[in-house]
């Protein structure tokens, strides 16, 4: 397989969360899109290592996973704590610092 | 063989993706999420990476998915109603995508000489030996491996933290 094909999966999973950001209102499955969109650019990156022949890409995508971890971390525990105090998770209503 | 493994494997991916963002409960998003991201890792074996494979199984799949779970399962879902998957601000969704794509298809055209010089080259095959990574990783990228310590130390501290129960106000218990 070429190059190109791994590119236009990539693409497609990332434009696939993008919509998945925009049109959710769950802030759940807000955070999993965004998985969505960070798994396609490792994709992305294992696949040109391959083309050039270097390791660069598959450190990169170690430290992308090292920085999802510590995202979905900290992004759950904001959940369970705007869950605590408003009862809800749909984004819609989480609206404290809009005027 | 290989292309029957890489169409397979490429259109469970994007099904599944689809099936993340158009699941209406949460605890199904998130299973949809463990099959994406397992399939993503058999793209990463047609891709030779073998070490990537093991780390988005133990880390991903094991573990943020699972986070994802737990997190579900506390939040009572019977309190969360259902929601459509489709919210009212789909045309801002639409004309963003579309700008996406129109961005992705120009790139595609305008830098049809740079994608000319990949015609060229084959896929090196035996790049993502496991000691080639770990040189690396304590060799050139020593520093940032350290501060990705930090990342993860500060996350530790920053999730204990803000998920932890707030105290009362007052305590009246007299010890």
């Amino acid at each position: 397989m070429e190059i190109y094909h791994y590119l236009a999966v990539s693409t497609i999973v990332f434009t696939i969360g993008m919509i998945g950001v925009l049109i959710r209102r769950n802030i759940m499955i807000i955070l999993m899109s965004l998985e969505l969109m960070l798994n396609a650019v490792n994709l992305n990156l294992v696949a040109f290592s391959r083309l050039w022949g270097g390791v660069a890409g598959h450190v990169f995508v170690i430290f992308i996973i090292t920085v999802a971890a510590a995202e979905a971390a900290v992004g759950l525990a904001i959940v369970i704590a705007v869950y605590r105090h408003r009862q809800t998770i749909n984004i819609d209503d989480i609206h404290l610092l809009k005027w | 063989m290989e292309a029957i493994l890489f169409w397979s494997l490429s259109g469970l991916t994007i099904l599944f993706a689809f099936l993340v963002i158009t699941s209406r409960n949460p605890v199904h998003s998130a299973v949809f999420l463990i099959g994406t991201l397992l399939f993503m890792a058999g793209l990463y074996i047609l891709l030779d990476a073998e070490f990537l494979v093991g780390v988005q199984v133990i880390v991903y799949v094991g573990g943020i998915t699972v986070l994802y779970l737990f997190v579900i399962s506390l939040i009572v879902l019977k309190r969360i109603p259902l929601e459509s998957p489709v919210s009212r601000q789909w045309p801002a969704a639409v004309v963003a995508v579309i700008a996406l794509l129109v961005e992705v298809v120009y790139f595609l055209v305008k830098g049809d000489e740079f994608f000319a010089s990949f015609h060229a080259r084959k896929m090196v095959y035996g790049t993502g030996r496991t000691q080639d990574i770990g040189q690396a990783l304590y060799g050139p990228y020593v520093l940032p491996f350290e501060i990705a310590t930090v990342v993860l130390l500060l996350a530790i501290v920053g999730a204990v933290l803000m998920s932890r129960k707030p105290e009362p106000q007052e305590s009246s218990v007299e010890s």
